[in-house]
C-alpha cells in the first residue's frame, strides 16, 4: 500500500496499528505528506460543518404536500409533536426542571426565615384596631381610634373613627415604632385603670353582699344574682376593651401582663396574628384550588428481575411529573409523564438459537392518574396520606403503579410528598409476555393553584 | 393525542404507504421529516444550484410517493430515496448539461484569511467542478455519511469502484483548493509582490 492509500484509508476506515505506525513515521519525515494530511482533514471537516446548516426549503415542503394531496395540517401537527417531544426530552429541559426543584427546596427555609423575622419585627394585628376613646385621657385622644365591629355602645361608636381612617393614619405615619410604643403605653394604662376599677367594685359588692347576708336572709339569692350580673357586665365590658386593645402591637412586657390576667380568668385573651409575607400572599391566593402539580424523583429499591439497579441515577433520569385536576378535596384525576429504569430479562430465538437477554433501559411513560386523599379523617393533620393509582404506557408495553404516601404541608399550597410505590410493567418479546415488578421510594413537591 | 411516530422503523413506515394504510399520510410526513434535509443537501451538492436543487428535491419526494406501489424496499429507505434523487438529478443534468469540465477560470486565486463560511463556499464551488460520478460518490460518502455498501447500491457499482471514486474526488478537491491550503507566509509574499 503506498502512502497516499495509507493516508486515504486512515481517514476513511482507519488503519491497523502496524499500518498506522508506518503512516506516522512517514508523516514525521515527509513535509508534503503532512500537507496532504492537513488538506484531507480540512476537506472532511468542512463537509461536516456544511451539512449541519442545510435544511429543506419550506416552500418546497408546501409544494410537495400540496401536489400529493396531503393536508398541511398532518405535516404541521406531526412537526409540532416531534419538536415538542424532542424539546421535553432534551437535556436542557431535564436539567432546568431539576434546578427548579432544587431552587424551591432551597427557597423554602429562606421563606421560613423571612416569616420569623417579619413576625418578630412587625408584630401587628390583622384584625380591626380598636381603642376605647372613653377610657383615654385628652392627650391620648390625639392617637387614632378605630371602631370595633363587636362594640355595640352608641357612645363608643360616636367617638370612634373608622378602620379605614386608622389605616390611612398608619399609612401616613412614617415612624411606625413611635405609634406602636404609644399604643403599648395606652394598653398598660387602660389595663391598670380597669383593674383598679374591678377591684373596687368587687370589694364594694362583697361588702354589700355581706350586709345583705346578715340583714336579710330571704333576699340573699336575688341580690346575689344581681351582684353577679353587675360584676359580669363590668368584667365583659372591660374584657372587650382590653381584648380589642390587645390586638394592637405589643412587646413581651405587655404580653406578660395580659397573660397573667388570663390566668385569673378576667377575660379571654386572643393571640395576636402577625402580618407577614406569607399571610399577604395567602390573602391574594384564591380560597379554593383546582389544579395540582406533583414533581417527584424516583429511587428504585427492589426489582424483579433482579438486574443490577442504578440507585445513584441522577434525578433528571428517574422522575415523574403529574398534573391533577381536583374534582373535590378527596378525589383527583391527572396525567403523568415520567422516566424510569425497568430491568428486563427475556429469551430470544435468533437463527434457531435461544439467548437470554438482560437489560436495564430507561423508559418514558405516559399515564392517567387517580389520587384519593381521606381529608375528612386527617383534616387537622400536617401530614395527609394519599393513594395514587396510575395506568399508563411505555414504548414496550403497559404500565401500572400503586403509590402510598403522605403530603407534608409546608405552606398553604405547597407540600412535600414522600411515599412508596409499586410499578408493574408488561412487555411482549416474541409473543411471550414478560413483566417487571419494582418497588420505588418516591419523594418530591406538590403545588396547588 | 401525542403519537410518537419516531417509534416506527423505516420499513414499517414504507409498508404503511405501500399497503395504502389509513395512516399513510402520517407515515409519509414522518419519512419526510426524517430524510428531507439529507435529500435536499444531496441535491444541492450534486447540482450546485439552490433553485435546481429545490426542483429536483420536490420531484424526488413526489415521485417516491406516487411510485411507491410499484417499488420494493430491498435495502434501506434512505438508499431508495437517494436513488430517486440521483435519477432525477441525472435526468435534469442531461437536459441542462450542467456538468462542466474543470476549467482554469473557476479555480480560486486569493484565499488568505478566509473565514470558515467562505471556505465552505469555496469547497462547494470546487465540488461543482468535479465529474458527476466523483462528486456523487464524495457527496454520499462525506456529506451524507453513507457506507460504501449503501453507495454501491445507489450508484449500481461495486464497493471498490465507490472507494476509487471517493479517493479521486478528494485528490481533485485537494488540487482545486490548493491555494486555500497554502501556508500563510506564501500568500503574504504574493501580496507584497502585488503591492510592489
Amino acid at each position: 500500500m503506498n502512502r497516499e492509500d495509507l493516508l486515504f484509508d486512515y481517514f476513511e476506515n482507519g488503519l491497523d496499528p502496524y499500518e498506522e505506525d508506518i503512516l506516522f513515521q512517514q508523516l514525521n519525515i515527509d513535509e508534503s505528506l503532512r500537507k496532504q494530511f492537513y488538506q484531507q482533514m480540512k476537506i472532511r471537516l468542512l463537509t461536516r460543518e456544511d451539512t449541519m446548516h442545510i435544511k429543506a426549503p419550506f416552500e418546497a415542503t408546501q409544494n410537495i404536500f400540496n401536489t400529493i394531496g396531503i393536508s398541511k395540517k398532518v405535516f404541521q401537527t406531526q412537526k409540532f409533536q416531534r419538536n415538542f417531544l424532542t424539546f421535553i426530552q432534551s437535556k436542557k429541559v431535564r436539567i432546568s426542571s431539576a434546578l427548579i426543584v432544587i431552587a424551591l427546596l432551597i427557597a423554602l427555609p429562606a421563606f421560613y426565615l423571612i416569616e420569623n423575622y417579619a413576625a418578630n419585627k412587625f408584630n401587628s394585628s390583622n384584625a380591626n384596631i380598636e381603642t376605647s376613646a372613653n377610657s383615654l385621657s385628652k392627650n391620648e385622644q390625639n392617637y387614632p381610634t378605630v371602631s370595633s365591629n363587636e362594640d355595640n355602645t352608641s357612645e363608643n361608636n360616636a367617638s370612634h373613627s373608622t378602620l379605614n381612617q386608622s389605616n390611612s393614619f398608619l399609612a401616613q405615619t412614617a415612624n411606625t415604632a413611635i405609634l406602636l410604643n404609644s399604643l403599648e403605653d395606652k394598653l398598660n394604662s387602660i389595663y391598670s385603670k380597669k383593674l383598679n376599677k374591678i377591684n373596687s367594685v368587687y370589694t364594694n359588692k362583697l361588702k354589700q353582699l355581706q350586709n345583705l347576708l346578715s340583714n336579710n336572709q330571704n333576699n340573699l339569692a336575688t341580690n346575689l344574682n344581681n351582684s353577679n350580673n353587675d360584676l359580669l357586665n363590668l368584667s365583659n365590658n372591660t374584657d372587650r376593651e382590653i381584648q380589642s386593645t390587645a390586638n394592637l402591637p405589643f412587646n413581651q412586657r405587655s404580653n406578660n401582663i395580659l397573660m397573667n390576667n388570663k390566668q385569673n380568668n378576667y377575660f379571654n385573651y386572643r393571640e395576636p396574628v402577625a402580618i407577614d409575607l406569607f399571610s399577604l400572599i395567602s390573602d391574594l391566593l384564591p380560597k379554593s384550588y383546582l389544579l395540582e402539580l406533583n414533581l417527584t424523583g424516583i429511587n428504585s429499591n427492589y426489582a424483579y428481575p433482579n438486574v443490577a439497579l442504578n440507585n445513584s441515577s441522577p434525578i433528571q433520569y428517574t422522575y415523574n411529573i403529574t398534573a391533577y385536576y381536583a374534582i373535590n378535596e378527596n378525589h383527583k384525576l391527572g396525567v403523568s409523564y415520567g422516566k424510569e429504569q425497568f430491568p428486563q430479562q427475556f429469551n430470544r430465538n435468533i437463527d434457531g438459537k435461544n439467548y437470554q437477554q438482560i437489560q436495564n433501559p430507561y423508559l418514558n411513560y405516559y399515564g392517567v392518574d387517580y389520587k384519593y386523599i381521606p381529608t375528612e379523617i386527617f383534616s387537622q393533620s400536617y401530614v395527609l396520606p394519599y393513594i395514587n393509582l396510575l395506568g399508563g404506557a411505555t414504548t414496550v408495553g403497559p404500565l401500572a403503579k400503586l403509590q402510598l404516601g403522605g403530603e407534608i404541608s409546608i405552606f398553604k399550597r405547597l407540600a412535600l410528598t414522600v411515599g412508596i410505590e409499586n410499578s408493574l410493567l408488561f412487555y411482549n418479546v416474541d409473543n411471550i409476555i414478560y413483566s417487571t415488578n419494582k418497588v420505588n421510594f418516591v419523594y418530591g413537591i406538590n403545588l396547588k393553584f | 393525542m401525542f403519537e410518537n411516530w419516531g417509534k416506527y422503523s423505516d420499513t414499517e413506515l414504507f409498508t404503511m404507504i405501500h399497503d395504502n394504510h389509513s395512516n399513510k399520510d402520517k407515515a409519509f410526513a414522518e419519512i419526510y421529516h426524517r430524510y428531507s434535509d439529507k435529500i435536499f443537501s444531496y441535491c444541492l451538492k450534486i447540482l450546485g444550484n439552490y433553485d435546481d436543487a429545490k426542483d429536483i428535491f420536490q420531484e424526488t419526494f413526489i415521485k417516491f410517493y406516487n411510485k411507491i406501489q410499484e417499488t420494493k424496499l430491498s435495502g434501506s429507505l434512505s438508499g431508495l430515496l437517494f436513488t430517486f434523487a440521483r435519477n432525477e438529478s441525472l435526468n435534469y443534468s442531461k437536459k441542462k448539461n450542467r456538468f462542466v469540465e474543470l476549467k482554469e477560470k473557476y479555480l480560486p486565486k486569493y484565499f488568505d484569511n478566509l473565514e470558515s463560511g467562505e471556505m465552505i463556499e469555496m469547497l462547494a464551488r470546487a465540488l461543482d467542478l468535479l465529474p458527476f460520478i466523483q462528486k456523487e460518490a464524495f457527496v454520499l460518502r462525506h456529506y451524507q455519511g453513507l457506507s460504501y455498501e449503501e453507495i454501491s447500491k445507489i450508484c449500481f457499482v461495486d464497493q471498490a469502484t465507490v472507494r476509487n471514486r471517493v479517493k479521486r474526488a478528494i485528490q481533485s478537491l485537494q488540487n482545486i483548493l490548493k491555494p486555500i491550503f497554502e501556508e500563510p507566509q506564501i500568500n503574504t509574499k504574493k501580496k507584497v509582490r502585488k503591492d510592489e
